[in-house]
């Protein structure tokens, strides 16, 4: 949380909602431009370079995705937050492996959405309970041998017990206090776990989003 | 899909390369040059694709099998034309190149008639199948479908020809009648099998125009009614915003492909659960997330009435934020988190009279063999129920 208010380049091809979230964030973060499709987000955030760019998933050609790819392409340092109303498994987890810092969804309070956005221009990633049980389901659905793939990296117990107590809706500090570790030292273990889970082979994905759900089959 | 891999009818490709081995073989053993050796060959080949028909009609064939095996036909009677014609007889070459001909026509010809369908993927959820790129499906579409079709009439027209003036030795006459009988023995039953197999495949195609039609009734029913009770109730915010989270869910739901009422697992049954609470509780949102699921058992079933209580328990005291963490560990261990962060409470303060959070939690873990901790504190209350699998169920 430094002096200035963080500039945001809006992208979401419905304008009420860009309108809305706009005048619900005024005097917070600081509106540097705005965008409807994909093409002209990507020369929105390629000539404003924003702090944070708030990406809608579902968009026409291609969608948050498509901008996410083109602009990282270009400027790989570019922060994304990513605001869906979409809670299947298969677009959350494509829009982090494409390499936005974090997710929350369009119903999220204003308070939330500005402490969403001040994280992840402070480089930490914005882990909802949703976004937590997904990676957990994600790297828990593999079998314990033969099917794992030895180039992922598995996530480590301590890795593990900080996705569980956010999925239980802990923030990051009660997270460190459960644990007796610093917030500094779960933000490391969020950011370990988002650059696994970006990591994570396609194949191993798509084979986890299509038996997602019963554990032990 | 695995039911109709095994199926016997895939077997007839086989079936039909025999026969027509043995054919030859018998033929060959009797004295080769015999000019009923066409015939013979001919006529088995012809009984196999009426076969190949029959079975298309009795919706036993898909397009692909039913086509594959016409094609693998024309092969073997291309092969046994090359090897009979090396062997000895060309006039019996003369006669089956262009039979194979005829049949390969005919199967482009059907492929042609089978590829006009559309069929886009069946097993979508309502979003997926909303959302799906069909773009890349259609692009380059004619080419693709009238190709083979004009290869087909080609192959069949030079087949003709050929046949003309192969039979011409008997009279024009004969050899058109010739002519016309092999081309109908051979065109005929594979137009017809793929005719068959359309049919027999349109209910599946017919589907996505009935998911359109779902789309637009579910629209009207749900989302349309919503917003008009929504507009009517302008003037109660508690109101409008139970309508929208109930829409909300319900819509959620169902583009998911989920069944609310068929909460046969741990997961959907915390999330029914979780709906019975809102409903009751309209001021509390409770968010369910699960990692890993299981079938329900008598005891999962007791953990899910306990989980059901705590998230009224915390909707009673707590108000608003309810979140349910629910994992199913490898070794068999479930277990469930319901968390909210409003003010705790002391279960030792809790007044006997009050048996909900004794009897309907803690007592009904103890009765299946589980276990409940309720840790309740300044940053809110956490119920945490935790089971064995088979240990007590």
């Amino acid at each position: 949380m430094t002096g200035a208010p963080p500039t945001v380049v809006l992208v979401d091809d419905h304008a009420l909602f860009r309108a809305g979230v706009r005048a619900e964030l005024e005097g917070r973060v600081d509106v540097v431009g705005e965008a409807g499709d994909v093409a002209s987000a990507v020369r929105a955030v390629m000539a404003a370079g924003p702090d944070v760019v708030l990406l809608d998933v579902h968009m026409p050609d291609g969608g948050g995705l498509e901008v996410l790819q083109r602009v990282l392409a270009r400027r790989p340092a570019q922060c994304f937050l990513a605001l869906t109303v979409s809670d299947a498994p298969e677009d959350v987890i494509a829009i982090i492996r494409a390499g936005a810092r974090g997710y929350v969804e369009k119903s999220i309070s204003t308070d939330d959405l500005a402490a969403a956005i001040a994280s992840v221009r402070a480089g930490e990633p914005v882990f909802s309970p949703r976004l937590a049980g997904f990676v957990l389901n994600a790297f828990a659905g593999r079998a314990p041998v033969g099917a794992v793939d030895p180039d992922v990296e598995q996530l480590t117990p301590r890795e593990r017990d900080v996705l569980r107590l956010i999925a239980r809706g802990y923030s990051y500090k009660q997270t460190g206090l459960h644990l007796g570790i610093s917030p500094r030292t779960v933000e490391t273990h969020v950011s370990s776990v988002l650059r696994k889970t970006q990591l994570s082979s396609r194949h191993e994905l798509a084979h986890w989003a299509s038996r997602r759900g019963l554990a032990g089959d | 899909m695995s039911a109709r891999a095994s199926h016997p009818i895939r077997r007839l490709p086989a079936a039909a390369g025999g026969a027509a081995v043995l054919t030859l073989a018998a033929s060959m053993v009797a004295g080769p040059g015999g000019s009923t050796v066409p015939t013979v060959i001919l006529g088995a080949a012809a009984v196999v694709l009426l076969a190949l028909a029959l079975g298309a009609r009795a919706r036993l064939l898909d397009a692909e099998v039913g086509l594959g095996t016409l094609g693998l036909v024309a092969l073997v009677v291309a092969n046994l034309a090359a090897v009979y014609w090396l062997l000895s007889s060309v006039a019996v070459a003369r006669a089956l190149v262009p039979a194979a001909m005829l049949v390969a026509g005919g199967a482009l010809i059907g492929l042609t008639l089978a590829r006009t369908r559309d069929d886009r993927g069946d097993a979508l959820t309502p979003w997926q199948s909303m959302t799906a790129d069909t773009t890349s499906r259609t692009s380059g579409r004619a080419l693709r479908t009238l190709g083979p079709g004009l290869a087909g009439t080609f192959l069949v027209i030079v087949a003709c020809g050929v046949l003309v003036r192969h039979l011409a030795v008997y009279g024009a006459a004969w050899a058109l009648l010739g002519t016309v009988m092999l081309t109908v023995a051979t065109v005929a039953p594979a137009a017809f099998a793929t005719r068959w197999v359309a049919l027999s495949r349109t209910p599946a195609s017919a589907a996505p125009a009935r998911s359109d039609a779902q789309v637009a009734a579910h629209l009207h029913d749900s989302v349309l009614q919503t917003l008009a009770l929504i507009r009517r109730s302008a003037d109660d915010p508690g109101r409008v915003g139970r309508l929208a989270r109930a829409q909300e869910r319900d819509l959620r739901d169902w583009l998911a492909g989920r069944d609310a009422d068929r909460a046969d697992t741990l997961g959907p049954a915390l999330r029914a659960a979780a709906r019975e609470v809102e409903d009751s509780h309209p001021d509390a949102a409770i968010e369910v997330v699960a990692v890993g699921d299981t079938p329900l058992t008598a005891a999962l079933q007791a953990m899910v009435d306990a989980a059901r209580e705590a998230m009224l328990n915390a909707a009673r005291h707590a108000g608003t934020r309810i979140q349910v963490y629910a994992e199913c560990e490898a070794e068999g261990v479930v277990t469930v988190y319901v968390r909210d962060t409003g003010p705790g409470f002391v279960l030792d303060d809790v007044p006997p009279q009050r048996r909900g959070v004794r009897d309907a939690i803690i007592g009904r873990m103890d009765s299946v063999g589980g276990e409940a901790v309720i840790d309740s504190g300044e940053a809110g209350t956490e119920v945490t129920l935790r089971l064995t699998r088979g240990g007590g169920g």
